[in-house]
């Protein structure tokens, strides 16, 4: 197997607990089992899953503190739910993981017995620290501030070496982007 | 012998974290250099622009990554380089450092430093990563051990191997993780001081240090608690042996109180300054 191709299981393995487990269950009894089967059965993988999901845990606990205040010991148990199905997104990763746990426990409080008692409650944390995050995620405008060469090199081509810088999110990408514009005063 | 001699002496200091952060400025004759999570500052906007200035005007910064995923044999995502250097140029460090792992495969973001197989395709992959990141950064790059639970299958040589080849070829200093290297002898069950003894310690260019806590029979480096004698006796050994630059106290979790994190930063610079008296 190739260094790429190892690596590309791994990271499955580590991340999609379905995944990991059928091939854990075709493993057994199995007598010719193949790296991804053996991966799967390794103690050390499913550790490492562990430490990734603890981490995310940590992460949604402190951008959702009243859903983790409503939940209480219930909140490491259902992230541990949603992050063996949902994997990490590339940009703003751990608010988007936060909003995504939000939707997906949203859609478990009808079917989850647990959470049918603490239903309203839960849908009421919910929604707020949705509003919470989402308004902060939908800030488009993130600064401006008057900058000088020191600070910016870009800004020595101007006449004065002085300049306005507005960082700005980009809507679909997500993705931070600064400009630097000549101020229109000295 | 000293693989980095352009690179100057930094002393004893601690990565930065925001909630310490007042503390940092009334204590600052006690703290010689900070280290800076990249990614903490990537979408930093203009108050993280002004709090790296405000840093960048008091201390060394060192940037230290958690995301390139040098080790991924698809390559890097040049975007996120893109960032790593903006911030490089932006604070202007005697050097940066990452890790030697890969966080990254196909589209998945694990998130987490996930170790390399003792392979040599693997220091392949790792040395073409620098390279293209070596374009973009004209800054030295240092590279940290991590800490497994697992060892990636199809080894064909040793950790301390595998470390050695990767800095002959990538031409990289180590930052040595002294933690790590405890947890994962405590872990894996071998002797710390004789992997210590094979390790090209002359490359070694900064430490880590902080104390973990145990699940079960596991050593977990959750960074979470005051430094265990063990990793002390690390520490003192490789700064007998190596000609280090820096040493960062790299405390995440369970923040103590800053008179404790001080009291850790003047043992270890009383350690060093006794070893050289
Ligand atoms: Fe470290």
């Amino acid at each position: 197997m190739s260094l790429r191709e190892l690596q590309s299981q791994f990271a499955r393995l580590v991340t999609d607990d379905a995944y990991r487990e059928s091939l854990r269950h075709e493993a057994i009894g199995a007598e010719n089992r193949n790296l991804p089967h053996r991966l799967a059965a390794d103690a050390g993988v499913l550790a490492h899953a562990a430490t990734l999901k603890r981490k995310r845990a940590g992460a949604a606990a402190v951008r959702l503190p009243l859903v983790r205040h409503v939940l209480a010991d219930q909140f490491f148990e259902q992230f541990d739910q949603f992050a063996g199905a949902h994997t990490l997104s590339r940009e703003q990763r751990y608010d988007r993981d936060a909003l995504t746990f939000l939707t997906w426990l949203a859609s478990r409080i009808p079917v989850d017995e647990q959470l049918k008692g603490i239903g309203p409650r839960l849908s009421q944390a919910i929604r707020i620290n949705r509003h919470e995050l989402t308004g902060r995620l939908r800030r488009a405008y993130i600064g401006i501030a008057r900058v000088d060469g020191r600070q910016l090199p870009e800004s020595a081509r101007f006449p004065n070496g002085m300049c306005l810088c507005v960082w700005l999110r980009c809507p679909g990408s997500q993705s931070l982007r600064r400009f630097v514009l000549r101020m229109p005063f000295t | 012998m000293d693989r980095e001699p352009n690179i100057p002496r930094l002393g004893v200091g601690v990565g930065f974290r925001t909630p310490f952060k007042s503390e940092l400025f009334l204590n600052r004759s006690e703290v010689d250099f900070l280290e800076i999570t990249v990614d903490h500052f990537l979408d930093r906007g203009a108050e993280g622009d002004d709090e790296l200035r405000l840093l960048a005007d008091h201390f060394t910064l060192i940037p230290h990554g958690l995301d390139l995923s040098l080790g991924s044999a698809e390559g890097l995502n040049e975007s996120y380089l893109d960032r790593v250097a903006d911030i490089v140029e932006k604070v202007k460090p005697p050097y940066w450092s990452e890790h030697i792992a890969f966080t990254r495969a196909d589209d998945i973001e694990m998130g987490h430093l996930s170790p390399l197989p003792f392979t040599h395709r693997a220091i392949d992959a790792i040395s073409e990563n620098v390279e293209i990141a070596r374009r973009v950064i004209d800054v030295p790059l240092i590279l940290e051990n991590i800490t497994y639970t697992m060892q990636m299958p199809g080894a064909e040589m040793t950790e301390a191997e595998f470390l050695n080849r990767i800095v002959d070829s990538t031409g990289c200093g180590l930052l040595l993780d002294v933690t790590n290297l405890y947890t994962n002898s405590v872990n894996h069950g071998f002797d710390a001081n004789a992997m210590l003894s094979a390790l090209p310690l002359e490359a070694i260019v900064q430490l880590h240090f902080v104390g973990g806590r145990w699940d079960g029979d596991t050593l977990i480096d959750s960074h979470s608690s005051a430094t265990p004698p063990e990793v002390w006796d690390l520490l003192t050994e490789v700064l007998d042996r190596a000609p280090v630059k820096g040493v960062i106290l790299e405390r995440d979790e369970n923040l103590p109180p800053f008179g404790e994190i001080l009291d850790e930063l003047r043992r270890a610079r009383t350690i060093w300054q006794e070893l050289e008296s």
